[in-house]
Order: structure tokens, then C-alpha cells, then sequence
């Protein structure tokens, strides 16, 4: 499990942060000790920074700075309610991975580590997530199942990306719209209807009828057995 | 200043002169002086008359003529002090001494002013910096609390965040001094950025948005400019009511320059009322009979659209048409 640690000097969001985090399958570190920063990240040891930048006694700036000298290979996302070209700069210059302003979407925030912790940890370029034997893989956006296999569209892709992540629960319809909304792809209601249709088609093609279920009126569900 | 006003200003010289050389003239007869010598001390008298006259003329001739021509051809008159060289004549010294005092008393008096607004300022962007601090916590919490209740606060925080940001723009589009950064940017990601933040709205409402011809390179502020697409998105959202609502962003390649088009096919916005949206507080019929506006979205596009040296305009035929124009000509901007 990587364990993140969480730089923010106020408490509450410190606090709602690191439960965000852990609910997420992360372990966090947070930490409240503004004088000892530096010594407390070198025995923790961290693989991840969540940095704010207005801190008490010395800024994120600093840090930043501070944490590059000994250690290069350390992801630092700054987080922050600054929101000037020039903090983003700064930050970049300084070494920062990632830069995010208050008040941020989560979901956004989630993504960014997720993203920052792949490149940095895991060097197998192949990204795959698998259910019963189905496996799908979203840096090739395709479905594997008995050694056939099925390429999807983008559209297909995030619509079996969210139904994957959230097995076992029923995904709505608007909560399809949101995820795939998030990924930058502006559906329509008829469009789903209609991209929904055809994955379903490309499904039967690889003997997986009934794979996504309906329940009507609330959504869609894939079960895992 | 002319020949003949001159002469009418110094007139009382003129007459008590004559008058004098009468006097003069008569005592010297009454005398019974030489005729000759008569003729020398008029002669001499008004050869001391006239050569002051037309000293004092042309030496001020030549001061006022320089002033006028200095003064038209300055942009900002204020600074005529600053060019203008000392008189050598009293009356004038003393005129442009005071001259210097007044306008060194009001460029202090701006100063202050100017300083009380910079301060200001600051203390607004302090203000909403912090203020984004609770509003993060808050929706830590929201998010760590999922429920009816909650999304329906998450909303109101949502707005509480849009009037924060405008608060912060009102701000910064009233300060004299820069503080952009124009930039090569592309409009694509900057879209995507702004209708994602609004999915929301789009998915409740069931609106298509519909993007083609947006991955354009253009010159601006990529802060700002999101600002500016958020206003413009926010207000088609609201105006669309029926069920078939898109909003098509898309731009135009032009000669020396990109538009940028945000159309909707919303309630549209009243011909006799079309120049007036971008004024300060204009709400219009429609932002009337809605709940709320504050007229001042699109009051504060347009400030900063001015700002960023671009052009924005608004149509409507079948719903409202935004049209922000920008210039592909660097040297234009850089000036």
C-alpha cells in the first residue's frame, strides 16, 4: 500500500483529507509538526507529498526545495489556495510534480495521485483491472475474455472503467454521465443509450451476455462472482 | 494670446500715458519752453512707453504660444508642468509656481487614492484566498459524507465559490496596474476544464455540449480567460429551459484572427436590450424574472476582455450567441 503523506496546517481538512485518502487505498501520514517537517518525511519515508504552501514557520516553497537537494525520485503534489501563474511557476521550477488549487474536485485530486504514483512506482506500462476472468485493459481499451478479445471505443472504455471500479454496486446513469464528464468525454443521455447498446452488442460477440444488468430505474451493475 | 487683446489688457497704460504726455505737453508750453525741447521730452516719453509695451508683448507672446501648442499636444494634460519651462516675467513666475504646488497637491491626492485601491485590493485577494480555506474544508466533509442533504449544500457551495471568484475579478479588473500574463494557450483544454466543472448542470439539465474546432492556439491569460468562458457557460446554463438545450462551442479561423463562438439555444436576449448586457448591474427582462442577477457576469467579461485586448460581442437569433474575437497578431498585443 503507498503511503502518502499529508502536509496542512489546518486541521479540518488535514484531518477530512487523510479519511478521503484512506477510503481510497491509501495509507496517510499526516503531519502537524511544522518545525520538524524535513526530518519527520526522512523517517517516514513517504511516496508521496500532499504540500500545502501557506504553512506556519517556513512555506511549501521551502520544502519543496529542501526535500529535492536529498531527494529526487519523491512525487510532491502542491495543493493550495493560492492560485497565481506565478505560485504554479514557482512550484514547477522547484521540482513539484503537480499543482492544484483549493477548492479542488476530489475526484481530480484522486486521479492526479493515482496517475503521479503509476508513473513514478509501477513501470508496467499496461493498466488492467479484472472481474471473473474479464479483464479490461484501459491503456490498450480493451476487453479480454477466454482469449478473445474485444477493442472499445473511448466512450465504451469509461463506461466499463467506472461499471469495473464500482463492481458489485449499481452505477446510475447520471453517475455514468458524471465519470465520463470527468474524463473530458460530453456526453448526451442518447448517446449513453446508444454506446451502452453497442457494448452490449461487442459483449454478446465474446459470449458475456449478460455481463452489465439493468436495474431499471436505479442503473447498471456488473456482479462478481 | 492676440495682438488686440493685449492692447485692451494694457489700455489703461495707453490712456494714462496720453494723458500724462498732455500734461506734459501743457507745463512745458506754460513755461514757455523751447518747441524743440518739447519735441525731445514726448519723443523720448513715448519711445519709454512703447518699447515696454512691446517687450512685455512679445515676451509673453512667445511663453503663451509655447504653452498652447505644448497643451495640445499633450495626452494627459495634467503633466503640462512638468514640460513647461519657468516664465521670465513676474506675474508669470508666480502662476507657475502656484500651478506647480496645485498639481503636486492633486498628484498626491490620486496617489493616496491609488494606494487606498491597491490596498484594497490586496486585502480582496487575501480575503478570498482565505476564504477558499473553510470552503475546502467544507467540501472534505461533503465529500467524506455523501448524502441528499449534502449534495444539496455541495451545490450552494458551488455558487458561494462562482461569487467568490467574481468578487476576486471585480478586484483585479479595477486595479490600474497588470497582473496577467498573456500567454500562448489553447482553447481545448481550457474548455474542457470549464464544461467539466459545470457537468453537473449539464447532466441534470440534459444539455448537449457540443465542441468542435476548439483545439486553437490563441493569445491570453489562461486564469482569466477561464473565468471569462465560466460567466459566459454559466449564463447559457441558466437560460436554457426546455429539453433539447445545446450549447455549441466552436471557433472560426479569420484572417488576423480566431473567434471563439459559444451559441445556445436558450431564451435569447431582447434586440432592444442586446447593447445594453454588458453594462455594469443591467439585469434585463430576463435576468428580472429569474431568480437573481446581479448583472455584473457579463459586465465583468467584458472589463476583462477589454484588458486582455479582445473583442467580445453578443447576438441572438434562436437563443444567444457569444463572440469573442482574438487577435493571431503577436506585435498587437505585445505593445
Amino acid at each position: 500500500m503507498y503511503r502518502i503523506m499529508i502536509i496542512e496546517d489546518n486541521d479540518k481538512i488535514r484531518q477530512e483529507l487523510c479519511d478521503f485518502i484512506a477510503k481510497n487505498g491509501y495509507e496517510t501520514i499526516p503531519c502537524s509538526d511544522f518545525e520538524h517537517i524535513l526530518s519527520c518525511i526522512d523517517q517516514e519515508k513517504p511516496d508521496l507529498l500532499l504540500l500545502d504552501l501557506n504553512l506556519p514557520i517556513v512555506d511549501g516553497h521551502y520544502i519543496c526545495r529542501e526535500v529535492r537537494k536529498t531527494n529526487t525520485a519523491l512525487p510532491i503534489i502542491i495543493v493550495t489556495s493560492r492560485d497565481s501563474e506565478i505560485d504554479e511557476l514557482i512550484s514547477m521550477n522547484l521540482g513539484a510534480d503537480d499543482f492544484i488549487t483549493k477548492p479542488y474536485n476530489l475526484q481530480i485530486l484522486l486521479a492526479r495521485i493515482e496517475r503521479i504514483i503509476k508513473r513514478t512506482y509501477e513501470n508496467s506500462s499496461s493498466h488492467t483491472l479484472s472481474i471473473n476472468h474479464i479483464t479490461l485493459d484501459i491503456s490498450k481499451s480493451a476487453l479480454t475474455y477466454q482469449d478473445k478479445t474485444i477493442d472499445l471505443t473511448k466512450n465504451e472504455l469509461r463506461i466499463m472503467h467506472c461499471l469495473f471500479l464500482h463492481k458489485n454496486t449499481i452505477v446510475s446513469r447520471s453517475e455514468l454521465m458524471q465519470h465520463m464528464w470527468d474524463c473530458e468525454l460530453f456526453v448526451d443521455d442518447n448517446t449513453l443509450t446508444v454506446n451502452i447498446n453497442r457494448l452490449r452488442k461487442k459483449l454478446e460477440y465474446i459470449r458475456l451476455d449478460d455481463l452489465i444488468q439493468t436495474k431499471r430505474g436505479l442503473g447498471y451493475i456488473i456482479y462478481e462472482s | 494670446m492676440s495682438l488686440k487683446n493685449y492692447i485692451r489688457d494694457k489700455l489703461y497704460l495707453i490712456i494714462s500715458s496720453i494723458i500724462t504726455a498732455i500734461i506734459i505737453t501743457f507745463f512745458l508750453f506754460a513755461v514757455k519752453t523751447n518747441r524743440a525741447a518739447i519735441l525731445m521730452v514726448n519723443a523720448l516719453f513715448w519711445i519709454l512707453i512703447i518699447s515696454i509695451l512691446i517687450k512685455e508683448y512679445t515676451r509673453r507672446k512667445e511663453y503663451y504660444v509655447d504653452l498652447e501648442s505644448t497643451m495640445e499636444a499633450l495626452d494627459q494634460k495634467y503633466l503640462i508642468t512638468e514640460l513647461l519651462k519657468e516664465p521670465e516675467f513676474l506675474d508669470g513666475k508666480l502662476l507657475f509656481q502656484t500651478l506647480r504646488d496645485v498639481d503636486k497637491s492633486m498628484c498626491d491626492h490620486v496617489n493616496l487614492y491609488k494606494n487606498k485601491q491597491l490596498d484594497y485590493k490586496e486585502y480582496i485577494e487575501m480575503w478570498v484566498h482565505e476564504i477558499k480555506t473553510p470552503l475546502a474544508a467544507s467540501k472534505l466533509i461533503i465529500s467524506n459524507n455523501k448524502n441528499e442533504v449534502t449534495a444539496s449544500i455541495d451545490e450552494e457551495l458551488e455558487k458561494l465559490d462562482d461569487l467568490v471568484e467574481q468578487a476576486l475579478y471585480y478586484a483585479r479588473s479595477a486595479a490600474l496596474e497588470k497582473d496577467y500574463l498573456i500567454r500562448e494557450t489553447n482553447l481545448a483544454p481550457l474548455i474542457n476544464k470549464v464544461i467539466r466543472k459545470h457537468a453537473k448542470s449539464f447532466i441534470y439539465k440534459n444539455i448537449r455540449a457540443d465542441l468542435h474546432d476548439i483545439d486553437t492556439i490563441v493569445y491570453t491569460d489562461i486564469k482569466w480567460m477561464e473565468f471569462i468562458l465560466n460567466q459566459i457557460i454559466a449564463n447559457s446554463l441558466k437560460y436554457i429551459r426546455h429539453d433539447h438545450g445545446t450549447i455549441h462551442i466552436y471557433t472560426c479561423q479569420q484572417k488576423n484572427s480566431v473567434q471563439l463562438y459559444i451559441q445556445d439555444n436558450g431564451i435569447g436576449i431582447r434586440s432592444n436590450e442586446l447593447p445594453r448586457i454588458f453594462d455594469k448591474g443591467f439585469t434585463g427582462s430576463n435576468g428580472r424574472t429569474n431568480e437573481k442577477a446581479t448583472g455584473m457576469g457579463l459586465y465583468l467579461c467584458k472589463t476583462l476582455c477589454e484588458k486582455l485586448h479582445l473583442d467580445i460581442q453578443a447576438e441572438s437569433h434562436d437563443g444567444t450567441t457569444i463572440i469573442i474575437t482574438f487577435l493571431i497578431n503577436k506585435q498587437l498585443l505585445f505593445q
